[in-house]
């Protein structure tokens, strides 16, 4: 990869936010953050990130709904759901929805979540995906 | 005997047979003696003719031998005898005597010939008759039976003698070869004859009639005697048959007496019979009933013995009298050692509870107190006790029954923390993303704290540089101030929070649980499915690596069940087989046996792994809440137990797990198939 993946990173509690992207900044990666759905949606628009991870509870258009919008602007793009819901079908819902998975809150090791996201990227990128 | 008409059986009609077969025997045997002898006689009278004839003929011989040695005989010339013209060539065959008398010779066939004829004057004596094959005088010609002596003289017989009849007469009649002697040949060498030869033969016949009026004469006598003979046997034979006809008939009628008496004496034995039988029985039903006794006696004992729980009987004086076979394992006394000592120094822990409990039962009444905690070497347990009066009329005493229910209230409080968790669990849910937030804020933020004081990281020391610090000034003051440790619990403590919160909100109740007829098969697919899924174990190795076996029972009725959670406690069975499998070595590779089946009006789900198994220890406590043997960080020790809570509480239905050391691990859940679909 030539230049840095983007990211765009949506969750309206603004320490997680806040948090990760120092994580993920530190890591490589650019990242663009959204605190609400919308937003994160409009964001998407301007700055056609390489991958996105979003929250799902959140004010205005939940996780779901970005997800949606998301994937009917571009298929190819893998979204990575974060929850704090605890809810283990989570993922099987999300998933149906076209994201590539689901992580839960707390994260306890980051690790994991590059891990998720070197994985996504490099599936989308065998499957052909035009960026 | 009269055969046309049934006749009464009387034993003399033998008699009488064997009576008439020995007159017969008898008269055949006088007729055979008549027999023999009359053969005798005529053997006799045989001989007789025979030695007649031989004296006969050796006189005539003796006679001939007499005139041939002289040369025959010259005899006067008469009417009768007159010259032979068969010696015509002999010289001086007729003579004249000086005194003018006129002689013939006469030869020995001629002198013997004159003989016979003189002889056959006088009827009854023997006649002669010389003859050959070659007679020299044509008269002299044999007749048939001669000739055929002739003829076995020339094949070498001597002599031949026969009965013959003559003119109707017996006679004896013999016949001698004569064999030419050297005077023979005076005459009879012109005919070729040597001496030695056979010439010819002389025949003797010799009347029997005289003989045999003596043998007729004998055998009148004969005759006489043996009807006699017959007579007396016959008579000695019909007294015998009268006498054994009248002593068979005694016989007879003794016997048949006989025979009554002892069918008498059968008929008394068959009915000594008949009553030793009956008493038989009455011993038989006796020694039944004995037996059932000492049966009922073994069984009551068995099942006092059987039973879980010491049992001990006691009398007024409370004194032992009844000491199960549970009370001597608790206590480690016999009971041929505790019958008749005090329940007090036998039990004297329970000794102040029996006490209270004696009051109690003066009332005629059962004193009961449960879960008396009772600590022993060490280790606490629960008692149960109960003591009752015996109610049976002249029997005095009561009977005290402990038993340990330790494990009973074990799985009860088991029960109670587990509800408690899901109570906490179900509240915990409403909030769940309010506290996973601030514990990823929390975790996040000490991982960034830990990266960024790292001297690794390019843009720490760029911005160490600016700050005019050195960065290993940095490191040296926070390790210093032990800041990564505190960093590093701040981590592990929201690790630990946090798996608490998941784990309590994975098995939480949830408000859209309701009972639902379900196929089993489909909410194990899902299960398999989010086992595969799960992020948690992804992370330690590929749950798709695991081999899985399915062996479900087709055609299973639907099962009321609430999906989602059942779907919970099947992804934690899964979990925790995969779990423990990783511990597998290379050469036993990883398999889970999924089954489904029914069992009578259960439906029955298996979940066996193949991994190291566990203790009895441990298997008796993995469904207590908390109770883990994974690393700290892996589980949280709710999993089995919020299982537990869903399967019997929620379901009523049964879990039940099957372990031993190497042999993995078997967890078996049972939903009853007929239960009344309601909230859950």
């Amino acid at each position: 990869m030539a230049s840095p993946s983007s990211l765009l990173l949506i969750d309206d509690d603004p320490d997680i936010l806040m948090t990760l992207t120092a994580y993920l900044e530190d890591s490589g990666y650019q990242v663009y953050g959204a605190k609400d759905g919308e937003s994160g949606v409009e964001l998407f628009a301007r700055c056609n990130p390489d991958i996105v991870i979003t929250d799902l509870r959140m004010p205005k258009l939940d996780g779901y709904g970005v997800i949606s919008a998301i994937k009917a602007r571009s298929p190819q793009t893998p979204i990575i759901a974060l929850t704090g819901t605890g809810d283990y079908h989570v993922a099987g819902q999300v998933t149906a929805l076209g994201a590539w998975g689901c992580l839960y809150k707390p994260l306890n090791d980051l690790n994991d979540l590059i891990l998720a996201i070197e994985t996504a990227l490099e599936q989308s990128s065998n499957q052909g995906g035009v960026t | 005997m009269p055969l046309n008409h049934a006749t009464e059986y009387t034993p003399t009609h033998h008699i009488v047979r064997y009576g008439v077969i020995a007159a017969i025997f008898w008269t055949l045997i006088i007729a055979y003696s008549i027999f023999w002898g009359h053969q005798q006689q005529q053997q006799a009278v045989q001989l007789l003719g025979k030695m007649q004839s031989q004296a006969f003929f050796e006189k005539d011989v003796l006679y001939r031998r007499w005139a041939s040695r002289h040369g025959g005989v010259y005899v006067p010339v008469s009417e009768a005898t007159q010259p032979n013209p068969y010696l015509a060539h002999i010289p001086e065959r007729d003579i004249t005597t000086p005194g003018g008398k006129h002689l013939t010779l006469m030869n020995p066939a001629y002198m013997t010939r004159q003989v016979f004829e003189m002889a056959q004057e006088y009827t009854g004596t023997g006649r002669g008759h010389i003859t050959s094959l070659k007679p020299i005088r044509p008269a002299n010609a044999p007749d048939p039976w001669e000739t055929k002596a002739l003829q076995s003289f020339e094949r070498g017989e001597i002599e031949v003698g026969s009965l013959e009849t003559i003119d109707g007469k017996p006679y004896y009649r013999y016949m001698k070869r004569l064999v030419a002697e050297k005077p023979c040949l005076k005459c009879h060498a012109p005919q070729g004859y040597r001496e030695g030869d056979v010439r010819g033969g002389l025949s003797v016949s010799v009347p029997l009639e005289p003989f045999y009026g003596m043998m007729n004469t004998t055998m009148q006598s004969v005759y006489l005697n043996h009807v006699l003979i017959w007579s007396l046997g016959l008579i000695v034979i019909g007294f015998g048959i009268h006498k054994l006809k009248r002593l068979t008939t005694t016989l007879y009628d003794k016997t048949t007496a006989l025979e009554l008496e002892t069918e008498e004496l059968q008929q008394a034995q068959e009915s000594l019979q008949e009553q030793a039988t009956l008493l038989e029985q009455e011993i038989a039903e006796h020694q039944q009933a004995e037996e059932q006794i000492r049966y009922l006696k073994n069984y009551l004992a068995n099942i006092i013995d059987s039973m879980p729980s010491m049992l001990v009987g006691m009398d007024r004086e409370q004194k032992v009298t009844q000491w199960n076979h549970e009370a001597e394992i608790t206590t480690g006394i016999v009971a041929r050692d505790a019958v008749g000592r005090s329940i007090d120094q036998l039990l004297p822990d329970f000794s102040p509870w029996i006490k209270v409990m004696r009051g109690e039962i003066n009332q005629q009444r059962p004193a009961t107190m449960e879960k008396l905690l009772l600590e022993r070497k060490g280790k606490s347990s629960f008692y149960d006790l109960m003591l009752y009066p015996l109610i049976a009329n002249g029997i005095e005493g009561a009977v005290l029954r402990i038993e340990d229910v330790t494990e009973r209230t074990r799985i009860q409080e088991l029960m109670i923390q587990t509800e408690k968790m899901m109570s906490v669990g179900g509240l915990a849910a409403g909030m769940a993303h309010e506290i996973n937030n601030p514990l990823g804020v929390i975790t996040q933020a000490a991982q960034n704290i830990e990266r960024r004081v790292s001297p690794d990281l390019p843009a720490n020391l760029k911005a160490a540089e600016e700050a005019g610090i050195p960065m290993s000034a940095v490191t040296g003051y926070l390790e210093r101030r032990q800041i990564p440790e505190f960093v590093a619990s701040i981590r592990e403590a929201t690790l630990r929070a946090s798996r608490i919160i998941t784990n309590i909100l994975r098995f939480s109740r949830r408000p859209d649980s309701a009972m639902a007829p379900t196929e089993l098969s489909g909410i194990v697919e899902q299960a398999i499915e989010l086992a595969a899924n799960d992020y948690d174990l992804k992370k330690k190795f590929d749950f798709r690596s695991i081999e899985i076996v399915r062996e479900f029972t087709p055609g299973l009725p639907d099962v009321p069940v609430v999906a989602t959670e059942i779907e919970q406690v099947l992804l934690n069975l899964l979990k925790n087989a995969a779990q423990a499998m990783i511990a597998n070595p290379d050469e036993r590779k990883p398999c889970i046996m999924l089954r489904i089946r029914q069992e009578e009006s259960y439906a029955v789900v298996e979940v066996e792994d193949n991994g190291p198994g566990m203790t009895e220890d441990i298997r008796r406590r993995v469904f207590e809440p908390f109770f883990t043997t994974k690393e700290p960080g892996i589980g949280t020790g709710l999993g089995l137990s919020v299982s537990y809570m869903i399967i019997t509480q929620n379901h009523k239905g049964l879990l039940e797990v099957t372990a031993k050391p190497g042999t993995g691990a078997r967890f078996t859940v049972r939903l009853p198939l007929n239960q009344e679909v309601s909230n859950g």
